[in-house]
């Protein structure tokens, strides 16, 4: 089954999307900031990231700019959730080669599908 | 920790303790029983913790979704065109298997229904039993409410104030009964969309009212144009006149044209308002002046205006017109198609000249017979639209022909001006707080008599 990596602060809303996730059969792991996020990256390559803008140490963006500079994760799409959902975030998530913005609050069941679409798509 | 377990734990140390075991062992067991303990704990504290992510998860579903629709409506300027939208927001929160929704606005009735899965089928029944008088209220329907095949329907009346606009509805649920919650989504959805109809409509009005503004604009500026700018001079007669537009500008219109050895009186009223009358009036007056200066025979004039309109007059136009052509003697011929009846002063009394043809732009062989009608010295002769005589009071009375003749004959004697300002106060004083709902237009013509040097 495919692994998802989540990443958000939030720990509420970790566990929002975790429980979603588990309860539609995806293997799942955890960061609740930045620099946790690329330890888990090092660690093993998951088959989608879904990845929170506005964290502490690490922000979203960079590290989203780290993952599309690495050989091995530049390939790994990436589900980006948004608190405001501003066209400057749309604007440089895209830049940066973000697949998919969900902006907060975002439908879990929305989230599920988007998902169901990118891993079939990969 | 319950009394029960504490007891059971109790109970499986004490028999752990009588049975004399090395105490290497006995640490083992104990060890074994606190872990299942913990064990059991924690799986019940999962399960709950479980639980309490779900109902979280499903309101944060619930709140995502208010917030995406109102998102949606308050981008959108007519709701009706984001229908679909709307039924796949909603669905991530209410697992409906079909949706459908009613509005009527104006004159347009929508109607929006979407089915997410295949061989649904439970919507047509839905909407029958809603429309059969339920359209009003919230209902919620399960099988327990006995209506056979009609198990499980959500229908929500979408409303503001005293307005109805319609109602949403959800048919089939794809597992349970549609809930609390459910029918709490919807209700906001329907108020949202309530909201959002309200402003359409609002902005539609205003549009409307916009629109007519500027066609109102153009049809006064047309009108104004068509007006004699300056009254012409003629030693035999003086003459004045004024044609004041209603609100919703009609079709009035009046002309003196001057010739060689007489003058030509014209007052037409086009039938319709605003913009198309305006422009008609504008085809009346160039038709008229050109073909004024070749005909000397008012019949034929006539005859050939009419045919010169025909061309140009669409659907059930047509137009009243008195054309009144006064000689130097004071011979009058006067043509009165389809128009109010024209009146003569003379010698202290009153004579009404009547249609004698039907208005013009309604038939080819359109053929007008003449009215003549000697002036002599001090005489009158005065023209004017229905606008005159069908203004109507605070009581609801007509201004009328008989008032209006009176007056005129009263004031037979003033000079044209000051009998055409008095026609004006009389009309004011009578109407009141009433506006106009017609133009009104009067040309007032007094005979000086041949030998007047000019």
């Amino acid at each position: 089954m495919a692994h998802i990596l989540v990443v958000d602060d939030s720990e509420v809303l970790r566990r929002i999307v975790v429980f979603n996730l588990v309860k539609n059969g995806y293997t799942v792991s955890e960061a609740s900031d930045g620099e946790e996020a690329l330890q888990k990256l090092k660690e093993s390559t998951p088959d989608l990231v879904i990845l929170d803008i506005m964290m502490p140490k690490m922000n979203g963006f960079e590290v989203l700019k780290v993952m599309k500079q690495d050989e091995n994760l530049s390939k790994v799409p990436v589900i980006v959730l948004t608190a405001k959902g501003g066209e400057n975030d749309l604007q440089e998530g895209l830049k940066l080669g973000a697949d998919i913005f969900l902006t907060k609050p975002f439908s879990p069941g929305r989230l599920i599908e988007e998902v169901q679409r990118v891993i079939d798509n990969g | 920790m319950d009394e029960s377990s504490k007891k059971k734990i109790h109970d499986e140390l004490l028999t752990l303790l009588s049975q004399k075991l090395p105490s290497d062992t006995i640490v083992d067991k104990i060890t074994k029983i606190i872990e299942s303990e913990i064990r059991k704990r924690e799986q019940q504290y999962y399960s709950t913790l479980d639980a309490h992510v779900e109902e979280l998860s499903k309101t944060y579903e619930e709140i995502s979704a208010l917030f995406e629709i109102n998102n949606l409506l308050s981008r959108t300027m007519n709701p009706s065109e984001r229908l679909d939208d709307l039924a796949t927001i909603l669905r991530h929160t209410i697992p409906f298997r079909e949706i459908a929704v009613r509005l009527k606005l104006q004159n347009d009735t929508i109607e929006f229904t979407k089915s997410f899965a295949k061989g649904a089928n439970k919507i047509n029944k839905a909407i029958e039993y809603v429309e059969s008088g339920h359209e009003h209220e919230t209902v919620l329907v399960e099988p327990s409410s006995g209506l056979g095949d009609l198990q499980h329907l959500l229908s929500v009346p979408i409303k503001s104030g005293s307005e109805h606009w319609g109602y949403i509805l959800c048919a089939d649920r794809e597992s349970g009964i549609f809930t609390a919650a459910d029918r709490k989504i919807l209700e906001s959805a329907a108020q949202q969309i309530a909201s959002a109809v309200e402003r359409f409509l609002r902005f539609q009005e205003e549009l409307e009212k916009q629109r007519m503004q500027e066609q109102l604009q153009i049809a006064r500026q047309i009108q104004s144009r068509l007006f004699p700018r300056f009254l012409p001079r003629f030693s035999f007669v003086s003459f004045n006149g004024y044609s004041s537009p209603a609100i919703q500008v009609g079709g009035d219109y009046y002309d003196i044209l001057v010739r060689k050895d007489d003058m030509l009186v014209a007052v037409a009223d086009v039938s319709g308002k605003g913009v198309p009358a305006a422009l008609l009036m504008t085809s009346v007056r160039s038709a008229l002046r050109s073909i004024a200066k070749f005909h000397v025979d008012m019949r034929v004039l006539v005859r050939d205006l009419n045919k010169m309109l025909l061309e140009d007059l669409q659907d059930e136009r047509f137009i009243t017109m008195a054309l009144a052509q006064i000689k130097k003697d004071g011979e009058t011929r006067l043509i009165n198609a389809g128009h109010p009846p024209a009146i003569v002063v003379s010698n202290n009394s009153v004579k009404t000249l009547h249609a004698s043809c039907i208005p013009l732009g309604l038939r080819e062989d359109l053929d007008c017979k003449v009215q003549i009608t000697n002036l002599r010295k001090g005489d009158l002769l005065v023209i004017y639209t229905d606008g005159v005589i069908e203004a109507r009071n605070e009581k609801g009375e007509e201004y009328g022909i008989d008032r209006f003749s009176e007056l005129i004959l009263k004031n037979g004697h003033l000079s044209a001006e000051e009998i055409v300002k008095t026609i004006q106060r009389s009309l004011t004083e009578f109407m009141g707080e009433m506006p106009l709902h017609d133009d009104t237009t009067v040309v007032v013509l007094k005979y000086l008599g041949e030998n007047i040097p000019s």
